[in-house]
């Protein structure tokens, strides 16, 4: 099916139009960092927003407004997912430290990562602010999904929402604020 | 998980802050005044967010390359794996999902028309696809479709794919491991026994039909959304009696995971419904405590396990206790600020029903899934729970296993070994004791073999006594139990007065050594008393006695107690004279004075003794024997404190050497050679060999023992004053904080050394409030505990006088030289509190600006050189203050 109509059959509630486009997503985001990682090497900090990246790519630009909305929304989810089930798996492999089940790479990429190890624990205390966030304030939550995971700027955000810089600004402070106070409240040290 | 409330505070909060987000501070700061006048709780919440959101972190940071990473570890995993097939049998493949030991997992739906049905699809992996494989496979099929169980995930469907690779298809549950999902709702206790209790009503189910599951893990143990447990994969299982038994379990070895297996699977010994039994011990484990029981290497499936495994795993309650915050966190959340309570839950029948899953003959375990859900729900209702502790009896059958002793020596060194008590010392005496009832066991007289024949007797009552005792928390608790269930035995003597007698201070002994007192005093003092009256036979037993109540009260800081006994008991030997089976106790009553002298401070009378032992020691034993290494100690201690540091390290050199010529000595006593060698060495200026001996023996004892073992108390006060010496002061500090809060948990007399030490270095610090504080405290120990004798009281008086001045207190000068003075009256001789007081009164004189400043500073260069010569570190360090 293309793209274009996948998308606006997941927007309309289509749970399979939705499951598949989420699959397209995955597969281009992999093939995207594939790419930035051959090419630039350590240089991809500044790499462009590898979700904006994958909308040019599988859409082109011609795609209404709602539907744009929907894909970022959608990629940015995906990205979430993907990048705390990875770190997740790490940290596994790291707790399980060649015990069972973990496949050997796993267990020496997490030997090699484990320079990030601090901030892999920061993560996943993020994600679980995160989730807390969702249970009382959706729009904020998703918010910081497009923003963080996504890596959408405000000037993006803000054309796709259809909502002024300056709220959304305002909007990504609260959300700081509240992710910030649950941690130190819900996970000292 | 949050109440309507929460949603709705947030939406107030939310709202405030849009307004207070866009304010300067001073306008945010009268806003918030104005919204604290009508609701306090808000504004202060608000404050807290405001000062959150100045903060920094990962939202700043950015994910930086992960998305990357992450992606890239998706592909190459993808890669890896291989392509997803399109479809097999009647199922379209949607993606993959896992892959297990015997093949991979495809979230698949049915293509055939008919119902939307989504499933797992299990396809089996190439090399697997023998005749034998596919015999068993199919008749895994037959035994999956009989179960029907709401927590058992249904088979669906299975055949043999295009490719001859045999696939079946499962009910598909979306859901968390076991272990995972506990950790991420911060499930209660009893939420998480509950669950597994239903785990095991399933587990049972099956077992009622003969199906043993045999691969029980996390992983195969999903929680759904509404928090229901669904069991995955029975994949290895098969009928129980089944004639291809021995064959089929090395094939299913290759799919197990080393850390949830039973020995007998790893030893390819009879499966039954009990194999079942030890995964959810293992599991439960792991739901208490965030850690598999067993660490096992991946190769472990193909050697074979013993019970030494088991006989070293630390009960759940235990481990807790044990965990940093970290991992208490990361397994019980929000549940683990209570650490204490946590293990007070589990302590006991939670422990009991572990280990009794764990034990590694499938006979001692629970017989089924059934018998553990109900002891489950026992300890769900309250109900006393089936599963019985290692009896006493079993226990004490393994100890005596390996110490064929008198039973009165049998049970201090079960005191020793559990506890890891005390002093050097008096592991030496009970090493000695050990030594001379072999010696004497040939010299006993008639009556003497008669009162070996009465305590033979006891311990074989002991043995043969199963009556279990209901054990609590943790290693001193179930020598506690072993000890009181002893003392029942010993009230029964009463045809034996002097067996009695005797053990009941044995007994008494130990109760004190395991934490409980109050009640081992009454003992001790009942068994002293009855001793008393038994005439001229028993004093031998009651000067035995005496010490050891002497060793109670030195250990309490009673010293004038402790010393009346050790004369009472020096006179019984006395008027008993010389008896050879005797010398040793007589020579650790001697040892025992001189503990006592030493800590009141007559260093000189302390050392004349010390002497003495060794002399008499080296005559008896002759001069390499290993016991002479604890009267070597003992010299080289009381040389430290004499401050002759070159005479103090040659004694503990001769006390390694001896020490090494032992095997069976505890790797945990070089602790106390290695500290004992390192304060030699701050003495001798040489650091640096110091620092390491401290590190050493640091590390040995935190290994050995345990991190709040006073010994390690000690070693971190000495490597903080090495530290304040070389001005590393930061580090001094927190060292000497730590060994503070140690002594105080200990309840040690010797508390006030430690404070004098802290103290000090707040003093370096300029700390000068936290000095006069610590100070002050060290002051009132040292004084309530009459050792003030010592040089370092005066120390800890000029020190406090110190203080005081710093802190605007201009008399307390007169305080500063009244402790010089008294000082310098009761230890005329070079010692280091001299020196250290007199850097101190210079310091003073400076601070006061008077001038005989630079006088103060010549004596405090005086006694430094003359006690630690001219080119030792402090010595330099004075002149170059001058």
């Amino acid at each position: 099916m293309d793209t274009t109509l996948l998308i606006a059959a997941a927007r309309s509630g289509d749970k399979d139009a939705e499951a598949r486009l989420f699959r397209t997503l995955y597969g281009d985001l992999q093939r995207m960092a594939q790419h930035h990682l051959l090419r630039s090497g350590s240089d991809i900090a500044h790499a462009e927003s590898l979700v904006h990246e994958v909308y040019l790519r599988m859409v082109g630009g011609g795609l209404g407004m709602n539907d744009r909305r929907h894909f970022f929304a959608l990629a940015s989810r995906a990205m979430r997912q993907i990048v705390v089930d990875h770190v997740r798996r790490r940290s596994a492999a790291k707790r399980n430290d060649g015990v069972a089940e973990i496949p050997l790479e796993l267990v020496q990429e997490s030997a090699l990562a484990s320079v990030a190890a601090g901030q892999d624990d920061d993560l996943l205390n993020l994600e679980a602010a995160l989730q807390r966030l969702e249970r009382i304030d959706d729009a904020l939550a998703r918010l910081v999904e497009l923003h963080f995971f996504g890596g959408l700027g405000f000037a993006e955000m803000a054309e796709v929402l259809e909502r002024s810089e300056r709220s959304l600004k305002r909007d990504w402070r609260k959300a700081k604020a509240f992710l910030y106070h649950d941690l130190a409240h819900e996970q000292p040290g | 998980m949050n109440s309507p409330d929460e949603a709705e505070r947030w939406r107030r909060q939310s709202a405030a802050l849009d307004e207070l987000l866009d304010l300067d501070e001073a306008a945010r700061a009268r806003r918030l005044t104005q919204i604290a006048a009508d609701d306090p709780d808000l504004a202060s919440t608000l404050t807290a967010l405001l000062a959150a959101e100045g903060g920094q972190g990962l939202l700043e940071h950015g994910l930086g390359e992960l998305p990357y990473s992450a992606l890239k570890a998706r592909a190459d995993d993808h890669t890896r794996r291989g392509a997803v097939p399109e479809q097999i049998g009647h199922w379209r493949i949607l993606e993959r999902i896992g892959r297990g030991g015997m093949g991979e997992v495809f979230l698949a739906e049915r293509c055939d028309g008919g119902f939307q049905q989504r499933a797992a699809l299990k396809r089996l992996k190439r090399g697997m696809d023998s005749d034998e494989i596919l015999q068993r496979f199919l008749q895994e099929r037959q035994i999956l479709a009989s179960l029907n169980h709401p927590n058992i995930a249904r088979l669906l469907d299975g055949g043999v794919a295009e490719d001859d690779r045999p696939y079946f298809v499962m009910e598909q549950v979306e859901g968390t491991p076991i272990t995972d999902w506990a950790r991420s709702q911060d499930l209660p206790l009893r939420d998480r026994i509950t669950l597994l209790r239903k785990v095991c009503d399933a587990v049972a189910y099956a077992q009622r039909r003969l199906v043993v599951h045999r691969d029980l893990k996390p992983s195969n143990i999903l929680v759904d959304a509404q928090g229901e447990p669904h069991l995955l994969d029975f994949g290895i299982a098969k009928l129980l009696g089944d004639a291809a038994e021995s064959h089929e379990t090395r094939t299913g070895l290759r799919v197990l995971s080393p850390a949830y297996a039973a020995p007998e699977q790893i030893n390819g010994d009879p499966i039954s419904t009990a194999t079942d039994v030890h995964a959810l011990g293992v599991i439960l484990y792991e739901l208490l405590t965030g850690q598999q029981p067993f660490r096992r290497a991946r190769n472990t499936l193909t050697g074979s396990i013993d019970s030494t495994e088991y006989d070293s795993l630390v009960r759940p309650s235990q481990l807790l206790r044990r965990q940093d915050d970290p991992s208490l966190k990361h397994t019980w959340g929000s549940r683990a600020s209570d650490p204490a309570r946590l293990a007070r839950g589990i302590a006991g029948d939670l422990d009991r029903i572990v280990m009794t899953a764990l034990r590694p003959e499938p006979e001692r375990r629970y017989g089924s899934a059934a018998a553990l859900g109900a002891d489950l729900s026992a300890f769900l209702d309250g109900r006393p729970i089936s599963a019985q502790p290692d009896s006493s009896a079993y226990r004490l059958r393994k100890f005596m296993l390996r110490h064929r002793l008198g039973v009165a020596a049998t049970m201090l060194a079960l005191a020793a070994l559990v506890t890891g008590f005390g002093t050097a010392l008096w592991q030496a005496r009970v090493a000695r004791e050990q030594a001379a009832e072999a010696n004497h066991q040939r010299a006993r007289a008639q009556a003497q073999a008669q009162r070996a024949e009465k305590t033979r007797d006891f311990v074989v009552s002991l043995i043969r006594d199963a009556n279990p005792v209901h054990s609590r928390d943790g290693a001193q608790t179930t020598a506690l139990d072993l000890i009181r269930d002893a003392a029942k035995h010993v009230d029964a003597l009463e045809d034996a007065p002097d067996t009695r007698a005797e053990l009941q201070v044995a007994i008494g002994n130990s109760l004190i050594v395991l934490g409980a007192p109050d009640e081992g005093r009454s003992r001790l003092e009942t068994g002293i008393a009855e001793l008393r009256t038994l005439g001229e036979d028993a004093w031998p037993a009651l000067a035995d006695a005496l010490n050891i109540r002497a060793q109670h009260h030195t250990v309490a800081g009673q010293l004038d107690q402790a010393h009346a006994f050790i004369e009472e008991a020096l006179a019984l030997y006395e008027r008993i004279g010389p008896r050879e089976d005797l010398v040793q106790s007589r020579i650790s009553t001697m040892a025992e004075l001189g503990r006592n002298l030493l800590y009141r401070g007559d260093l000189v009378a302390a050392q004349t003794l010390y002497e003495r032992i060794l002399a008499e020691q080296q005559a008896l034993l002759g001069p390499d024997d290993p016991h002479l290494a604890m009267d070597w100690n003992n010299l080289g201690a009381t040389a430290t404190r004499r401050d002759r540091y070159a005479d103090a390290e040659r004694a503990y050199a001769e006390a390694s050497r001896l020490m090494a010529l032992d095997p069976q000595a505890p790797e945990s006593r070089q602790a106390w050679l290695l500290l004992g060698r390192a304060s030699a060495l701050i003495g001798l200026g040489r650091y640096a060999e110091a620092e390491a001996a401290c590190l050493q023996a640091l590390e040995i004892a935190e290994r050995s023992l345990h991190a709040e073992h006073t010994i390690v108390g000690s070693i971190r006060s000495t490597l903080a004053r090495l530290y304040r010496y070389t001005q590393r002061l930061d580090e001094a500090s927190a060292l000497a904080e730590r060994s503070q809060v140690i002594y105080a948990a200990a309840k040690s007399a010797r508390i006030g050394s430690i404070e004098m030490q802290l103290g000090l270095i707040r003093l370096a610090q300029g700390r000068n409030a936290d000095a006069l504080a610590v100070l002050t405290d060290a002051e009132h120990h040292f004084a309530s505990l009459s050792n003030r004798e010592e040089p370092d009281y005066f120390l800890t008086a000029a020190a406090l006088a110190m203080a005081r001045l710093r802190t605007g207190q201009d008399d307390a000068l007169t305080a500063l030289d009244q402790s010089l003075q008294e000082l310098v009256e009761r230890h005329p001789e070079p010692n280091n509190a001299h020196a250290e007081v007199l850097t101190l009164r210079a310091e003073a004189a400076a601070l006061l600006g008077h001038a005989d400043t630079t006088v103060w500073r010549e004596r405090e260069i005086e006694a430094l050189t003359e006690l630690l010569g001219a080119d030792h570190p402090r010595s330099k360090a004075a002149r170059s203050r001058r």
